[in-house]
């Protein structure tokens, strides 16, 4: 091999930095928005507490017999004509008692107090659930959506082991170099390197158990352990025979698995099975009990104790956090603004650097791409915000209030997207920013205001704390937001001056 | 307080300092304030970087199991952050020139 010919062969590193930069770039335009909502899934529960304010406080533990038998009512009213329905049993993070079921492609619920047995009546609402669904199927469908998710985790594996290589050298000695004060786009590739480095070991966890959770989507004829259950057909209609009292078994459950470790129980026409808390190790194992529907016999305990099932259980788990104490979930939280911000600072310093490189600096393939990653670095973030504030604006009993609610994320997002594109078109890709990063921090910060002057009404006698959590959380991220508005408009104002103020010209000033 | 939760702050303060200590030993390359701890010093930071973790991974296990090692590792990337910011704050860098090595051509 002659020296000249050495010379023109890229270095592996560069060839890692093409795959970074363009696997990152266009992966990262939805994994912005997969990692936004999954960050908000990780307090699903608190989020739907916060969209029902009607919610009364209470004790959890094992539900009253009183409160068991009145849901068992409500229970058989419904299993005639819907599919599937189950009973949430009170939990630390969610304290009432709920018979959930599927009324067309829609969870409603019922809900009761757990020791007095009163129906208690919260308004619909999208939820935490929304966010959550969002998260995994881009409310594409469980198949196309979820395999899209899963395509998009593979590339954020790629992107994560390139810049592994990439930035191999620096790795250990600039583990902890943050420098804000020094010129663009150092900041950038600082907090770039810190959200990824840092946060390293949550990243690669988070995407290779989120592509392992769907496996089977991908390699659909894997043989995977299907619970053999008698469920009701289709069309919903079957015989079943009257429920027993709930609450003996529950008390027998209860012995088993541990009173503040029972999960939900599901109905079929032979059996009534009682299963394990997600919140009891980090597996999701799904151990439950199986008791005969006419006499309330125990028939037995089902466990998978496989070693396959217990690291699919295990892994499964890890990514869903639903084993996690506040604390724990915090730290999730704070990582998954980190792989936020890592794609967030990613997706600008690929634009930066093509805007550097380009042989024509306005084509109208880079407006394109400047005005998607504004529509959704800035935009998606605003559209959740948007959820929060049109559940709270809505009347209470509109009929149509999931739908609604779940309308607003898209249309929101679409408008956003709609204005960062006209902005980009316009050259005027930095003002998108600083419009879209001011409205996301005055609707953030507001939101306190929103909540108390919407829950007024019920406000004596509740549990403030996950209201609190929320505005305080939504207060801190507005003023992040504030503080990113004032940074670009301070930087834009500087460069004025600049003939042809462009997205790069902006930000690297 | 749980065990997880009480193991989750012990393991913020140790990975904190250890990392404090890896800064501290690495400001030549960061482009800091001039900063020469003694010998004796640096040995001590050497060897605080690589026991203080080591310890917080021993107790986790001890106390709190398979969630202690998650939490474990959670404490390093949250400690980092609070060291990388507070070292931003507090000692901002010298010099704007660019290590040869931090240059962006090998990122496409």
């Amino acid at each position: 091999m002659t020296a000249t010919h050495k010379q023109s062969v890229p270095s592996l590193r560069m060839r890692m930095g093409w795959l970074h930069a363009w696997v990152g770039f266009i992966a990262g335009l939805l994994l912005v928005c997969i990692f936004v909502t999954g960050t908000m899934s990780v307090f699903d529960t608190e989020i739907t507490h916060w969209m029902q304010p009607e919610t009364p406080s209470a004790q959890p533990g094992i539900p009253s017999a009183e409160a068991l038998d009145r849901a068992a009512a409500a229970v058989t009213e419904q299993e005639g004509k819907k599919n599937r329905i189950f009973l949430s049993l009170p939990s630390d993070r969610d304290p009432l008692l709920h018979v959930t079921y599927m009324d067309h492609d829609v969870f409603r619920s019922e809900n009761f107090h757990p020791q007095t047995g009163q129906t208690v009546p919260l308004r619909e609402t999208a939820g935490g659930l929304f966010f959550f669904s969002f998260h995994y199927t881009l409310y594409m469908g469980r198949m196309f959506g979820v395999i899209l998710v899963q395509v998009l985790a593979v590339g954020m594996l790629v992107t994560l082991g390139s810049g592994v290589i990439i930035h191999l050298k620096a790795l250990l000695p600039n583990l902890v170099a943050f420098r804000p004060q020094s010129s663009s786009p150092r900041p950038w590739i600082d907090a770039h390197v810190i959200a990824a480095v840092l946060f390293l070991p949550f990243m690669f966890m988070i995407a290779y158990t989120g592509v392992l959770i769907h496996a089977n989507r991908f390699f659909p004829n894997t043989a995977i352990e299907r619970p053999n259950r008698d469920g009701p057909g289709r069309n919903g209609h079957h015989h079943a025979s009257p429920l027993p009292p709930l609450a003996p078994l529950l008390a027998d459950a209860a012995e088993t698995f541990g009173a503040d470790r029972l999960g939900f129980i599901q109905f079929s026409p032979k059996t009534v099975t009682v299963v394990r808390a997600d919140n009891s190790r980090i597996g999701i194992s799904r151990d439950h009990i199986d008791y005969d529907r006419t006499t309330g016999e125990r028939i037995g305990l089902v466990s998978k104790n496989s070693p396959a099932a217990r690291t699919s259980q295990f892994l499964g788990g890890l990514h869903m956090a639903r084993w996690a104490p506040v604390p724990v979930r915090w730290f999730y939280f704070i990582s998954g603004c980190a792989g936020y911000v890592m794609f967030a600072t990613g997706l600008v310093m690929f634009l930066i650097k093509r805007r550097r490189t380009a042989t024509q600096k306005n084509s109208l393939p880079m407006e394109i791409a400047e005005g998607l990653a504004l529509g959704t670095v800035l935009g998606m973030p605003l559209a959740c915000t948007g959820v929060l504030w049109m559940n709270r604006l809505l009347p209470a009993d509109l009929p149509s209030r999931v739908t609604v609610e779940g309308s607003t994320l898209f249309v929101l997002w679409g408008a956003l997207t709609v204005h960062a594109l006209g902005r980009a078109f316009g050259r005027r890709v930095m003002k998108g920013w600083i419009e879209q990063s001011s409205l996301l921090s005055l609707l953030l910060c507001l939101l306190p205001v929103l909540d108390l002057a919407t829950r007024w009404k019920w406000i004596a006698g509740q549990d403030q704390t996950v209201y609190a959590a929320v505005d305080l959380t939504s207060v801190v991220l507005g003023l992040i937001a504030l503080r990113l508005s004032v940074v670009l408009r301070r930087r834009t104002n500087a460069t004025t001056s600049l003939p042809e103020a462009s997205f790069s010209k902006e930000i690297v000033s | 307080m749980t065990m997880l939760t009480a193991t989750l702050l012990f393991n913020l303060v140790l990975w904190s300092i250890a990392l404090a200590c890896h800064a501290r030993l690495q400001s030549g390359w960061q482009r800091r304030r001039s900063w020469f701890p003694s010998r004796s010093a640096q040995q001590s930071m050497q060897a605080g970087r690589a026991l203080l973790p080591a310890t917080g991974l021993i107790l986790s296990i001890l106390l709190a199991g398979s969630e202690g090692v998650v939490g474990w590792v959670a404490s390093a990337s949250l400690g980092g952050v609070l060291v990388a910011v507070t070292d931003a704050w507090r000692a901002p860098p010298r010099a704007e020139t660019r290590h040869p090595s931090r240059r962006l051509s090998g990122q496409g």
